[in-house]
């Protein structure tokens, strides 16, 4: 393939139009201009070694082997530039035009013919670099060192994945970076192109980037183009995606008010056990993998002429085969019996919590003779380089092959089935496992009119995940708001990375790239600790060896978990405190969208192996993780350029804390500049108190920052700076109001403001819901002795909300109970009005305008809600609130990887490391 | 039965020359020695801290090293315990369950050499996840193209039978080695995998791609591997006595390999024996390799077996000293006049055309025989 593209190198279509210089398109980093047949890009981000590239597309056609005759057209439409070859049976024209950071350019290609196309356009850029590039990036997770040779990466396929043996797809981009630039060609994020490769020739200093389509005889084949220059100090390809991150926010985009995918998700608590409410909520659990509720592997919907079959594998009962914690007789039951149980238990749980229904591995494994028999045109197993069968997988007792779910009899019995199943079960989401791709389908659907057929020496082929991809899409158009959790590098609402971190040859192999995919959608991490395998001699270790060790793998998964945003809950990780206590800060960063990008300069003796970052502008967090034994101090300087697309907007942080926080800023040039404090191995986080526009160059600042159930106030003193017309932006703080003052009196944020040393920007949040102060919760009277609570609960009789609302306090006290944290308790339903607001009484009412938590002048707590379920959220954030009160910590609980004879030898069995606190 | 004599002996070139067996070892890391036995026939290299893997394998007379370099890092960071870091290669025990990136850090008993062998004794106070002690043993004979390992594991609890694996990654060349596996026909499922079915009994040469996963139920308790190249040697992983029996009758061969990759795993699974608290259980397996072997039928004792058209190929892990080997085959027997052989010599001895059936004792009495190629794919 090499081979093929020197050739191609050495043939580029040739100028035609001849057009004036001047800006055509621009972004803040690049300006391309057209230049004869091709274009120019001037770099316009100034010290990062490379001044302009010449741009040349170019047009192969695979199936004579020669690129296209025809001479490219460039065409100067103001802001846009058009690129066009015209041939007696096509014509392909890309109109490029800023995007962002990015020059994006929207390609056609119209196949007049009565044949087939394949074609292979190209972007290729000669750079004028002022010092030679050192890395070339092919879109994997690796960069490699540039020398002599040719660099390339041809085709989509990466490492295997796991025995299910698809493979790692590139982010869909090519680059080439000094230490201090680069430049990147690539296309967009999730776009159906099964083939795209990428060269960097060292002696021309030339990238280029193609991709490959099969056209069909009279179609409009559309596709993609990006162009970028970036600023590589904070790494080369981190600093490409986040440009894309950037300028395609709607790519990675997920509903923010989706009430299933912003929580934990519950790791088989909530499918393979009977749920549990209380820990539900003690764990933020919002959904769970709910894995294979059917008998065959690609018959989700049991359909009764497929139900009897004969097994390839033994008879095992598997763990799995249970709905809410009860045991389903897979091999007995009969297929009526079975959809009775599964419709029962899912309408009972699948919404409640948010049971996602594990379906045919993403529609690319079906089981062997159901494939052969009845989709045989879906029967994925002409690539080469992948399996096709695998003798013991989703079901166990199954030998399943390789299909492929888009445009095959599959795929529409695929997707009928999960209509039917929606409605049948009321399900909130699929989950989607090997939702991967580098599996090439050469199959009969090829020959369809379908999205990323593409071409190579064996034919045209569509890669697997186009597929995968089309299913997701599939299942957001079933009904709004369904969830499409996927364990893969494609489309998806909320992403499992399964991984535990420990393994970190494993990790390593995976990360960035996995993530990268991932971007700001959120995801759950799935793995713990095998502990037992990870150190096969903790016999030889003392109890307290064994203490610091898990002391310390707690800490070690704290700083994963804000490296990448991840959440989790994992039988392994019961017992270290610490995991639990970060549950607010870790979905609130998570809700800000993880960045590629983190463009944080520390000190060389700042010592923080592990860093993260989160949102952008005003809505952005830093974390920082100090690994080793002792504390470590220096400053830090933020490059807010690469933070927000506002000219001379920086933004001024405080540490993030649950209660008092200050921290000093300096603004110097392009930098917000703050000493970094980072004690060992605690995480430091970092939050925006405001966003500052127009300030001049040097500005010194003081952030505060104090915070309550019911209010937090940001508070920022200009302690010296010139006077300066400006304005200012905060933070938009999920559940508060917000209210904007300079000097006490209430500005529109964003609004032109005239700025001088002395003045003082307050950001007061008021909570929507809670008017509680921790103190008011503190002293609530729940009788003399702590460890005996008396309570009143006051529910009007014919409020049926508010008597389920004290059945959940009731299940609250009765926990609490059951893990030794009280001796007993006493609740007390009260019906007559006039006890509400006394001390020792939560008064419950369903019936509200909005909800509402106050406090009454003698300490009595009130909830209010419109109706049932907002009471039933109510009491839940109630409830949050109280167990600062009633602390409880999930002990170790022995497990596969902490297996009991462990746990007692440290003895830590039913114990916990408590919670640290660092953020309070 | 009527006495001949051999029709055919050759003596191959490129004959082992024997040295004193030796241990020298080197640090990868503080505290982490690699080990190198050497008898001037193989050197072997093996690793304590990783599980005792063996990390090389070289037979010196052609200077064939038929494992990858390992790329060993110890993983030294300030949140997790040290450990092992290393590219797949090499040859060690695993048990059911455990993953491959995790290493049994083993100290070292002894490490000595005699006139006899080289060996190295390791300890570890578990058997990965298992409480056992575990005592592992590599021997490496003087004047030998083989290695024995002995595990000695003693339980310190009651413990269900633990599924152990014997995992070989090795290389005989730069591309994808065929493995010969015995294979049993149309055998039931073990330990609950289903095995790939065999019309017939016999070897099957894994040349193919597909299935990329392969269970078989081994007929013998050993598998070969040779070069896709055509190059001749044979490396051979035999397992002795009552664990090599149990892997006959319950246990499996796994085969795993990837077009991509020049790599073709293969492991050799089954089950020990339930153990009380301070029960032993020990089993032994070999490595060995016959340079001028083609391929393989059978291993009896340090013989290994071949069959090419009408000709036997006898060749010797050990110096063998002479003796008569007895044959029968369909319709005829003959007791054959063995020489001595040393490593890399092969004795050859031509059977009557169309000889069906054969099988043979050894001069020490291990018996033989040769099943047929299985060469087409199986299902």
């Amino acid at each position: 393939m090499k081979t093929g593209f020197l050739k191609k190198c050495a043939v580029f279509v040739s100028a035609a139009a001849i057009l004036p210089l001047f800006a055509a398109v621009s972004t803040r980093t690049a300006e391309m201009t057209p230049q004869g047949s091709g274009m120019t890009l001037k770099n316009k981000l100034a010290g990062r070694d490379w001044k302009n590239a010449v741009i040349n597309m170019t047009l192969f056609d695979g199936k004579s082997g020669k690129y296209f005759a025809e001479k490219a057209v460039v065409t100067d439409l103001q802001d846009k530039i058009k690129v066009e070859f015209k041939g007696a049976d096509y014509t392909y024209s890309t109109t490029f035009a800023a995007r962002g950071d990015l020059i994006y350019g929207e390609a056609a290609f119209v196949n007049n013919s009565k044949a087939e196309k394949w074609i292979e356009p190209g972007i290729t850029a000669k750079i004028a670099f002022t010092k030679n590039p050192t890395v070339f990036w092919d879109g994997f997770g690796k960069t490699r060192n540039i020398g002599k040779k040719v660099l390339e990466r041809e085709g989509i396929k990466g490492t295997v994945l796991e025995h299910i043996g698809s493979k790692e797809l590139p982010f869909t981009a090519g680059a080439a970076f000094t230490g201090k630039g680069g430049m990147h060609l690539g296309h967009g994020i999730f776009e159906p192109v099964s083939y795209s490769a990428v060269y960097y020739v060292p002696d021309k200093k030339e990238l280029t980037f193609t991709q490959r389509h099969a056209v069909h005889p009279g179609e409009t084949l559309k596709f993609t183009w990006i162009i970028g220059s970036v600023n590589a100090e904070f790494g080369g390809p981190e600093a490409v995606i986040q440009q894309h991150y950037d300028a395609f926010p709607e790519r990675w985009a997920v509903d923010q008010e989706n009430p299933y995918i912003w929580g934990n998700s519950a790791h088989y608590l909530n499918w393979k056990h009977k749920p549990i409410p209380e820990e539900t909520r003690r764990l933020k659990m919002t959904n769970d993998w709910a894995y294979c509720a059917y008998k065959r592997a690609g018959d989700i919907a049991c359909r009764p002429e497929l139900w009897d079959y004969k097994l390839r594998n033994p008879i095992v009962i598997p763990n799995w085969a249970r709905f809410g914690g009860q045991k389903v007789p897979m091999y007995k039951i009969s297929r009526e019996d079975f959809l009775e149980l599964r419709r029962k238990e899912y309408r009972k749980y699948g919404k409640r919590y948010g049971q996602m229904f594990y379906a045919n591995c993403a529609g690319t494994w079906c089981e062997i003779d159901l494939a052969k028999k009845l989709y045989p045109d879906a029967v994925n197993n002409l690539d080469p380089d992948a399996n096709h069968i695998l003798k013991k997988w989703s079901t166990w007792h199954d030998w399943e092959i390789r299909v492929f779910s888009m445009g095959t009899s599959f795929a529409d019995a695929f997707k009928r089935d999960m209509v039917q199943l929606t409605e049948e079960l009321d399900l909130p989401g699929f989950a989607f496992d090997c939702a991967t791709g580098g599996v090439s389908y050469y199959g009969p659907a090829t020959k369809k009119h379908l999205p990323g057929r593409a071409w190579d020496k064996r034919g045209v082929f569509i890669d697997q995940f186009v597929a995968v991809n089309h299913m997701v899409e599939f299942i957001h158009s079933i009904r709004p708001g369904m969830v499409a959790f996927c364990n893969g590098q494609v489309k998806g609402d909320l992403l499992m990375f399964e991984r535990d971190f420990a393994r970190t040859d494993e990790v390593s192999k995976m990360m960035p790239l996995y993530m990268w995919y991932i971007g700001p959608r959120p995801v759950t991490v799935w793995g713990g600790a095998n502990v037992v395998d990870m150190l096969a001699d903790w016999r030889n270790f003392t109890p307290n060896e064994l203490k610091e060790m898990f002391s310390k793998l707690g800490t070690f998964y704290v700083f994963n978990q804000f490296k990448y945003g991840m959440t989790a809950i994992d039988y392994n990780w019961n017992g270290l405190g610490d995991l639990q206590y970060i549950f607010p800060e870790l979905f609130e960063l998570r809700r800000a969208g993880w960045r590629a990008n983190i463009p944080v300069k520390l000190d060389k003796n700042v010592y923080a192996p592990y860093k993260g970052a989160y949102g952008k502008a005003e809505n952005t967090f830093f974390f920082f993780g100090n690994s080793s034994a002792k504390p470590t101090t220096g400053g830090a300087a933020v490059d807010n350029e690469l933070l927000t697309a506002v000219p001379n907007e920086r933004m001024v942080f405080v540490k993030k804390m649950r209660r008092t926080a200050t921290l000093a800023n300096r603004f110097r040039g392009k930098y917000t500049n703050f000493r970094a404090i980072l004690p060992s191995r605690v995480p430091v986080l970092y939050e925006t108190a405001c966003a500052i526009t127009g300030a001049p160059e040097k500005v010194d600042l003081l952030a505060s920052s104090k915070k309550d159930f019911d209010k937090q106030v940001f508070t920022v003193k200009i302690l010296k700076s010139a006077d300066f017309t400006g304005s200012i932006k905060i933070r938009a703080i999920r559940g508060f109001e917000a209210v904007l003052k300079l000097n006490g009196q209430e500005i529109a944020p964003g609004s032109s403001q005239q700025l001088k040393s002395g003045d003082v920007i307050t950001a007061e949040y008021t909570s929507k819901v809670i008017a509680v102060k921790k103190a008011d919760i503190m002293k609530f009277a729940c009788g003399n002795n702590p460890k005996n609570v008396k309570v009143k609960v006051f529910a009007a009789a014919d409020d049926k909300g508010a008597l389920a609302a004290a059945a959940q306090l009731q299940d609250f006290f009765k926990y609490l109970k059951s893990k030794k944290v009280i001796n007993r308790y006493q609740l007390d339903l009260v019906s007559d009005p006039a006890q509400c607001g006394n001390a020792g009484v939560i008064a419950l009412d369903s019936r509200a305008k909005a909800a509402k938590i106050t406090v009454s002048a003698n300490g009595g707590i009130n909830i209010a809600a419109a109706n049932a379920a907002e009471l039933e959220k109510t009491v839940e954030q109630f409830l949050d609130l109280m167990d600062l009160r009633f602390p409880y910590t999930f002990p170790f609980k022995p497990n596969k990887g902490i297996p009991k004879e462990l746990l007692s030898h440290a003895k830590l069995l039913n114990k916990a490391l408590p919670a640290r606190k660092f953020f309070d | 039965m009527k006495r001949i004599i051999a029709l055919v002996l050759i003596l191959c070139g490129g004959v082992a020359v024997s040295a004193a067996p030796q241990i020298t070892s080197q640090e990868l890391a503080p505290e982490t020695p690699e080990y190198t036995l050497d008898n001037g026939v193989l050197q072997v290299k093996c690793i304590p801290a990783a599980s005792g893997l063996i990390t090389g394998f070289k037979y010196l007379p052609e200077q064939r090293q038929m494992i990858f370099p390992h790329k060993f890092t110890l993983v030294q960071d300030d949140l997790l315990p040290s450990r092992v870091s290393m590219r797949p290669c090499g040859m060690r025990e695993l048990a059911n369950r455990t993953k491959m990136e995790y290493f049994i850090g083993y100290r070292v008993k002894d490490a000595r050499t005699t006139p006899a062998a080289a060996v190295l004794k390791l300890y570890s106070r578990a058997f990965y996840r298992h409480n056992m002690i575990a005592d592992k043993t590599v021997t490496l004979p003087a004047d030998s193209s083989k290695i024995s390992v002995r595990m000695d594991l003693t339980s310190q609890v009651k413990t269900e039978p633990v599924i152990f694996w014997i995992n070989a990654l090795a290389n005989l060349d730069t591309t994808r080695d065929t493995t010969l596996v015995p294979v049993q026909k149309n055998a039931a499922p073990r330990y609950k995998y289903s095995m790939n079915v065999f019309d017939t009994s016999g070897i099957y040469v894994d040349k193919f791609i597909i299935p990329q996963t392969l269970f078989a139920a081994p007929l013998k308790p050993w598998y070969g591997r040779i070069s896709s190249q055509g190059k001749p040697g044979v490396l051979v992983l035999v397992v002795r006595g009552d664990a090599g029996k149990r892997l006959v009758e319950h246990g499996f061969i796994c085969g795993w390999k990837s077009e991509i990759m020049p790599i073709h795993t293969t492991e050799l699974r089954f089950a020990g024996p339930e153990m009380d608290k301070g029960d032993k259980w020990s089993f032994e397996y070999d490595y060995i390799y016959f340079a001028k072997l083609q391929q393989l039928r059978d291993v009896a004792g340090d013989y290994g077996i071949d069959l090419q058209g009408n000709t036997l190929h006898i060749a010797s892990a050990v110096v063998a000293a002479p003796g008569t080997m007895k044959l029968t085959w369909d319709g005829g027997a003959a007791e054959v006049a063995l020489p001595a052989l040393k490593p890399g010599e092969v004795f050859k001895y031509e059977l009557p055309a169309g000889a069906k059936n054969i099988s043979g004792t050894m001069p020490g009495g291990e018996k033989f025989d040769i099943p047929v190629l299985l060469t087409e794919q199986c299902k």
